[in-house]
């Protein structure tokens, strides 16, 4: 089937199977590795990305229901001022995250930003558990995450 | 970490074995047994396109087993089920639907058989090792003394976190090599078995290690049996291989640790002296029973424990079973051992009216003291330090007394007047460093510094350390050493090809090299007044045998070791009976810390697990991470590694703690229910 979507907020046009995950045509189809799908079940938060601006797991959607979605992935979050103030609180706090989930931490903390919320301790911890990483704790994160808002917030007021 | 790569890896820019493709891409995966246990009686394939191939035990080119210094397995069974998601056939299609549809349509008839009998101390069967270990007369003394007490732990299988990136691999070839893709931690191992399997030289397979996540260190074999598998359709194929890995496969490649169960005898005379100790234990090894002596030796070491003790005698052994094989778990599989010793002799302890704090820092194991099998203790430990340190930071010993009046007029008024209960707790752990047994595959690591006539040092190194902040640590170090103009004099170079090193686990590699780096500095620095530039040295390590006798254990097993303590305190709620670890503290010596932030990242990482095992697996659904304190306080000038200190310590101490808080004591791991229930297990 042909699909109509915003990637990376280009119209996009693709003939791809109806039931093919978001998650392969964004790597497959649309060359974007930064994607990391692991379960391809919505449980480890490898593969996620914006839809708008909330967080969704792209192995959850099939290629019909992508259709006139507008999708950020971490390539197209890159090249926003986000990313340098997400990066920055992540460099500060001393997080340290392995390769594979990094993106998806990332865009994680974005759509917080992105929806204009300034969360307690609480739903941070909530987001973090978006992206499901066995290997550390939240601590370093959630002092990541708290630096970003922070610098983000200071600058609006500005 | 360099901050370019900070920024490449949060953009999502680092690049990983599955990103390996070409138009010409084979994607393959293993056809695996769904029984535990059972006989392969007939294989039949579907009709397969042109571009399709498979791979069984028969078309094997060449060894047909995969080898470790301290076992093997089969590459692909023969007929053999030996445990539910072993390898039977590999098979490789040009899209990946026509794959899944090839192996649906594979009909594979099996016929089922009993599986090997479940570990318990008493089933004498499928031992695949066993060690006895006597100092003095335990027997003997455990029949008279005055406070003798039994006790029997159960530790459930666990395993480690699974993520998906240290499972993936891809191959490829360029000529006459072969490029594997992988995220792997024994190059060497993994080079020796794809060269035997394939039957080529061991130069013509290349390994692109991409660098390993916070899980690698206990994947010691997993990946390179994969890696194997990928080559191998390769070399049929004559295609490049994208070796496909679902979740389930993944956590089938997730070390995870079998069944351990564990009897304690002890006696504690009315001076409070710790006069013997009788330890049985036996772990479920799984199938094959890789690297059993290994880990049984260290298990035994570690029922040694840090209290001094003349009178030991310990019975371990590995039983075979139908897990999957096993692996080296993170905390060197000390955890379990140390769990039951440490509550055991709290318990023992407190039964015989001693104060914890005080009784340790008596009993502590010090220099000159019998330790570690046969051998005296040659150097002081930090084990007064350590508790210093925690008592200071936690206010361990007036909390303690406190909690335990409380504790003790609840039971004398056998009425409860307080809304919540609380206990505190402290446990003592080592940990040695690299491996007991001295295989040269598993020991040996070189390093290579050339001095160029310029000034400029070139270090090439068997592995590349993870975090950046190492490398540059080096590269002071050397600079220092060599009186170079600065560290950037300094560069460095992974030759794995000529530097052949050992496995990463028991935190051996990173103390090793720095040695290393040290010797070939120092010795490039007594040259240099004598030869001219360029001055290139090689300095390899290899354990001596003669200073560890195994048979006796006798001697110096362990090249280097790390100590620690932790505190854990904890409340009890009486209404909901709901548990809040109020704070966690460690203070650990782990030699030189070379990079703060991620020794940091090591210890809140052995906390996860810790956590897990000690409150099971769904544990994060029931409680918040605690918050906890680590210090680290550092003797020496080498790292030594952290291992898994962490998981060693935290669960006897909560264990403990509870059982201050609720007069209940924990004798499984992970704790069990009823420990923080009102119905009564005692
Ligand atoms: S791959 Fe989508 S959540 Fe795991
Ligand atoms: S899975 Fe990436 S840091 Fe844990």
């Amino acid at each position: 089937m042909t699909i109509h979507f915003t990637l990376n907020g280009k119209e996009t046009e693709l003939n791809v199977p109806p039931n093919k995950k978001l998650s392969h045509i964004l790597r497959d189809d649309c060359g974007l590795r930064g994607v990391h799908p692991g379960c391809g079940k919505g449980q480890c938060g490898g593969c996620l990305v914006l839809d708008g601006k909330n967080p969704v797991y792209s192995c959850l959607i099939p290629a019909f229901m992508a259709n006139g979605k507008n999708i950020t992935t971490i390539e197209g979050f890159v090249q926003t001022p986000l990313f340098g103030i997400i990066e920055r609180g992540f460099k500060r706090a001393g997080v340290i995250l392995c390769d594979f989930c990094a993106p998806a931490r990332v865009l994680s903390l974005g759509a917080i930003i992105l929806q204009g919320r300034n969360p307690d301790t609480a739903e941070i911890l909530d987001q973090i558990d978006i992206v499901k990483c066995p290997c550390i704790g939240p601590e370093s994160l959630e002092t990541g995450i708290q630096i970003a808002l922070e610098e983000h917030y200071a600058r609006e007021r500005r | 970490m360099n901050e370019k790569r900070f920024r490449e890896k949060l953009a999502g820019r680092i690049r990983f074995p599955e990103d390996v493709s070409s138009k010409k891409t084979l994607f393959a995966r293993a056809l695996r047994s769904p029984y535990p246990s059972g006989t392969i009686e007939k294989i039949e394939l579907p009709p397969l396109p042109e571009d399709a191939f498979i791979m069984d035990y028969h078309t094997l080119p060449g060894s047909k087993t995969f080898q470790l210094p301290l076992g093997e397995m089969p590459l692909l069974t023969e007929s053999r089920i030996s445990y539910r998601g072993e390898p039977i056939l590999l098979v490789g299609a040009s899209r990946e639907e026509e794959l899944n549809e090839i192996l649906a349509g594979i009909s594979l008839t099996i016929i089922p058989e009993p599986e090997l009998p479940p570990l318990s101390l008493d089933q004498r069967e499928n031992v695949q090792y066993e060690r006895h270990f006597l100092r003095g007369e335990a027997e003997k003394i455990l029949e008279k003394e005055d406070l003798i007490q039994d006790e029997d732990f159960f530790v459930i299988e666990s395993q480690e976190p699974s993520t998906r990136l240290s499972a993936q691999v891809s191959c490829q070839k360029e000529g006459n090599r072969y490029i594997i893709h992988s995220v792997n931690q024994w190059p060497s191992q993994l080079r020796k078995n794809a060269a035997s399997a394939l039957k080529i030289r061991r130069d013509q397979i290349i390994l692109r290690n991409y660098p390993h996540d916070n899980n690698q260190e206990s994947r010691l074999w997993y990946t390179s049996l994969t890696a194997c598998h990928a080559a191998l359709l390769c070399q049929l194929s004559k295609r490049p291989v994208r070796f496909l890995i679902d979740e389930e496969e993944n956590r089938l490649l997730t070390p995870a640790r079998g069944k351990t169960e564990i009897y304690i005898k002890g006696a504690l005379s009315s001076e409070g002296d710790l006069l013997a100790l009788k330890v049985d234990f036996a772990l479920d090894v799984g199938a094959f029973g890789l690297m059993t002596q290994e880990i049984i030796d260290r298990m035994t070491l570690a029922c040694t424990g840090v209290y001094q003790c003349r009178n030991l005698e310990i019975t371990g052994s590995g039983i075979r079973t139908n897990r999957m094989p096993t692996g080296f778990f993170s905390d060197l599989n000390q955890a379990p051992i140390l769990f039951a010793v440490e509550s055991f002799t709290n318990n023992l302890i407190r039964l015989g009216g001693f104060e914890p704090y005080e009784w340790k820092i008596e009993n502590r194991i010090r220099k000159g003291n019998l330790f570690l099998g046969e051998s005296t203790l040659a150097k002081p430990t930090p084990l007064l330090k350590i508790m210093e340190n925690l008592t200071t930071s936690s206010d361990f010993q007036r909390k303690h007394t406190s909690y335990q009046n409380l504790q003790d007029q609840r039971l004398s008024l056998s009425e409860n007047r307080e809304s919540f209960h609380r206990g505190i707790a402290m446990s003592l752990a080592y940990s040695g460093n690299d491996f007991l047994y001295n295989h040269t595959d598993l020991t040996t690591a070189a390093v290579r510094g050339v001095l160029d006539k310029e000034g400029y040092l070139q270090l090439y190194l068997p592995i590349q350390p993870g975090i950046d902040r190492t490398k540059k640590r080096w590269a002071q170090m050397a600079a220092s050493l060599l009186s170079l103009e600065g560290p950037d004099r300094v560069s460095f170079f992974f030759d794995q090809e000529k530097m052949n090193g050992g496995p990463l686990s028991a935190g051996r590699s990173i103390t090793h090299i720095t040695r290393l780096i040290e010797l070939c500095c120092e010795n490039i620095q007594k040259k240099r007044f004598r030869d001219p530039l360029p001055i290139d040295v090689t300095k390899r390590y290899s354990r001596q045998e003669s200073r560890w006798d195994k048979d006796k254990m006798d001697g110096v097993p362990f090249h280097s070791l790390s100590w620690g303590g932790c505190v854990v305190e904890v409340e009890i709620d009486q209404e909901s009976y709901e548990l809040k670890m109020r704070n966690i503290w460690f203070v650990l010596e782990a030699g030189l810390i070379l990079d703060e932030p991620s020794s940091r990242v090591t210890v809140e990482r052995g906390l996860y697990l810790a956590l897990e095992n000690s409150l099971g697996k769904d544990w994060q659904k029931r409680y918040k991470f605690p918050s906890y304190q680590v210090d680290f306080i550092s003797t020496g000038n080498t790292p030594q590694g952290l291992g898994g200190l962490v998981q060693s310590l935290f669960p006897p101490a909560l264990a403990c703690a509870i059982n201050q808080a609720s007069e209940r004591k924990g004798y499984t791991l992970p704790l069990e229910e009823g420990l923080l229930t009102e119905d009564d297990r005692q």
